[in-house]
């Protein structure tokens, strides 16, 4: 298969997902600068997430607590589950970024354009990922949300875990091993 | 400085909220957060943890973690992955307690205590506060600050006392670990409130004194200056008696009481916790009548502004036996001191003699020396005999009812006697309630905390708050006392 077919059918992988829980307007709550609505390129790190194995990631682990949380970040990658794609990019890019903020938000991946759901992701291993519902532009309303997307994960050919949902909602630092699907 | 923009700060605490600074915009902000063991997230309808105010979230956490809650939709909270588990577990070790133990204590099940010293696991954070507070430690900060604001000393000092020859129960043990939780609770709400928090009575001229028994003088007689004393200090004449002791340490010289249902044998403690004190107080024993209450108390406070710190040592113990020992006849003189002080401080002996004398019987002077003073059978009886040079027999001075009249019975305690809900433990129903509802009229702390903090139901919360607010809201203006 090709890249773009690949990356076609791994956002299709997605589409269960998308019948349950629809697309949304993004939380623009925090929004502090107007380049946090812009779509960045793939020169800047933007990609769309294909079937497993993935191809030029970065491996890492995600956080179990603030004094980890500095170290996650390295690796950390933001995902969006949009209408037609599934984009993803490294928060912090590797070349560094021009954004005022310093880093992407998951607007960034949308250009502010509804979407379904958003958080964070680390890649274990090529095969591997670990997910969580951190965003505060399209985070997950309820658990199912976040275990439907797990799921999709799955179906795209990913071992995948998620870091739980606790009182607060969906949890961004791991307590204990995850439950690997 | 925090040189927060005003853009931000709208954006952080809310656009409804008012001031230059974080510390006024978290005042008077409406958002509300929510927490769990490992999280804080601005409230959703998906949420089920700890409900807090920005106030509480800005003064337990900080303004980096207001800024990741804004930026990542939630902060993680635990400093180190194996908290909130280390902590409880060190305390709990530390204070020689078993899981059997905490989980009486903190009225979780047994699974709870062990899940919660499990780093593995999540706890449900309304159980972690329940742990927390029977442990002594900070219930808001526990995960996010290692040790969770427990006071060490307290700690070496319970765990020294549970295998001393008195032998601490493990239940004796929690309750002070609690009193040493809401004297730290009472204190911080009181200076959110604006009325000082534990110090008030350090604003005072009470100058600690090692002095107990030296050339020319003894330690009761020392008790009796001192008392006379912390009179003048106050401004209360000799012949005024001191209508509630405990609405004066607590309103007047702003120290922590907390009233508990303690074995018979104890009457009352000074407990610290880091560098702020307060009175643990049976309401049981000897001191159900709250005329040897008053004397209790009275002793406690001879303690805590007339003890120097090494004498305190984080907890002090006093036993009814020790109490009720006439000064004179007190071998350990930083008792004896108390003792004294506290019957000179309750009734002064010139005055007390004055009234003793002015009545038709010896039995109705030393009844009328109890009415006037608030002072028990026992005390009157030494107080009296010794100023008159023992002219009178003891055997003599009796009286037929020493029970305390309604009204003294009424001041002292119908805060904890007409207390609603009365699911509240005795243990919460002083100052603490009161500064509990008022801090929520001010959005300092919600509604929730308020009942956690009350060991009562949000509904039973709101339902007697404004009843709260009365019981204590005609006692507060009432004292006079000279501004230090």
């Amino acid at each position: 298969m090709s890249d773009e077919s690949t990356r076609a059918s791994a956002s299709r992988c997605f589409d269960g997902h998308r019948l349950l829980h629809p697309s949304r307007e993004p939380d623009l709550t925090n929004k502090n600068n107007d380049d946090e609505l812009r779509v960045i390129g793939a020169e800047e790190g933007l990609f769309e997430f294909s079937l497993a194995p993935g191809e030029r990631i970065v491996i890492g682990t995600g956080p179990a607590c603030r004094e980890d949380a500095g170290r996650a970040d390295t690796a950390k990658y933001l995902w969006v589950v949009a209408g037609s794609s599934v984009p993803a990019a490294l928060e912090c890019p590797a070349n560094g970024t021009t954004l005022v903020r310093g880093r992407l938000s998951h607007t960034n991946l949308t250009g502010g354009e509804p979407a379904h759901t958003a958080g964070e992701l680390w890649f274990y291993d090529a095969t591997t990922v670990l997910i969580n519902g951190g965003s505060s532009r399209y985070r997950p309303r309820i658990q199912d949300e976040l275990e439907s997307v797990t799921r999709s994960f799955k179906a795209a050919g990913y071992k995948v875990g998620n870091m739980g949902w606790d009182e607060s909602g969906p949890a961004r630092s791991l307590r204990g091993e995850p439950e690997w699907i | 400085m925090d040189l927060t923009s005003s853009s931000e700060l709208d954006r952080l605490f809310g656009p409804g909220s008012r001031g230059r600074d974080p510390e006024q915009r978290a005042r008077t902000s409406s958002q509300v957060f929510v927490r769990s063991q490992d999280h804080l997230a601005r409230l959703s309808p998906s949420s089920t943890g700890r409900r807090l105010s920005a106030w509480e979230v800005f003064h337990a956490f900080g303004m980096d973690v207001i800024r990741e809650v804004a930026e990542y939709g939630s902060a993680i909270l635990p400093k180190t992955a194996d908290e909130p588990a280390a902590t409880i577990r060190t305390r709990r070790e530390a204070l020689g307690l078993t899981k059997e133990n905490l989980s009486k204590a903190s009225r979780v099940h047994l699974s709870v205590v062990e899940d919660a010293e499990n780093p593995h696991t999540r706890t449900p954070i309304r159980d972690l506060e329940k742990i927390a507070q029977a442990l002594g430690l900070d219930d808001r900060t526990i995960s996010f600050v290692p040790q969770a604001g427990g006071d060490q000393g307290l700690a070496v000092r319970l765990r020294e006392l549970s295998s001393s020859p008195q032998a601490f129960s493990p239940r004796l043990i929690s309750q002070f670990c609690e009193a040493a939780w809401v004297f730290k609770k009472q204190y911080e709400l009181k200076r959110w409130l604006g009325i000082g928090g534990y110090g008030v009575a350090k604003e005072w001229p009470f100058q600690p004194s090692s002095q107990y028994e030296g050339a020319g003088y003894r330690a009761w007689e020392y008790g009796y200056y001192l008392a006379q004393r912390t009179r003048d200090i106050l401004g209360i004449p000799a012949e005024q008696p001191i209508e509630s002791l405990r609405e004066l340490i607590e309103e007047g010289l702003g120290i922590a009481i907390v009233q508990f249902e303690l074995p018979k044998s104890i009457a009352g403690a000074t407990v610290a916790n880091g560098s702020e004190r307060g009175i643990a107080v049976n309401v049981l024993g000897d001191n159900e009548n709250v005329w040897v209450r008053r004397a209790t108390l009275a002793h406690e406070l001879e303690h805590l502004l007339w003890d120097p710190e090494e004498k305190l040592r984080h907890l002090v113990v006093d036993r009814y036996k020790d109490l009720a020992k006439e000064p004179r006849q007190q071998s350990r003189p930083v008792e004896a001191r108390a003792n004294a002080f506290a019957v000179e401080f309750l009734a002064p002996q010139r005055t007390a003699v004055e009234v003793f004398l002015s009545a038709e019987s010896s039995s109705q002077g030393l009844r009328a020396v109890m009415e006037k003073f608030g002072i028990s059978f026992t005390s009157a009886r030494y107080h009296i005999q010794n100023k008159l040079d023992r002219k009178f027999p003891v055997e003599d001075l009796t009286v037929d009812d020493n029970w305390p009249s309604d009204d003294w019975t009424g001041r002292e305690s119908f805060t904890v006697d007409y207390f609603r809900p009365k699911s509240v433990p005795i243990s919460r129903r002083g100052y603490f309630a009161y500064y509990i509802v008022e801090a929520v009229s001010r959005n300092l702390i919600t509604a929730e905390t308020a009942a956690t903090y009350l060991a009562c139901t949000l509904d039973e919360y709101n339902d007697n708050a404004s009843r709260i607010r009365e019981i204590f809201s005609g006692e507060s203006a009432s004292l006079g006392l000279p501004v230090p």
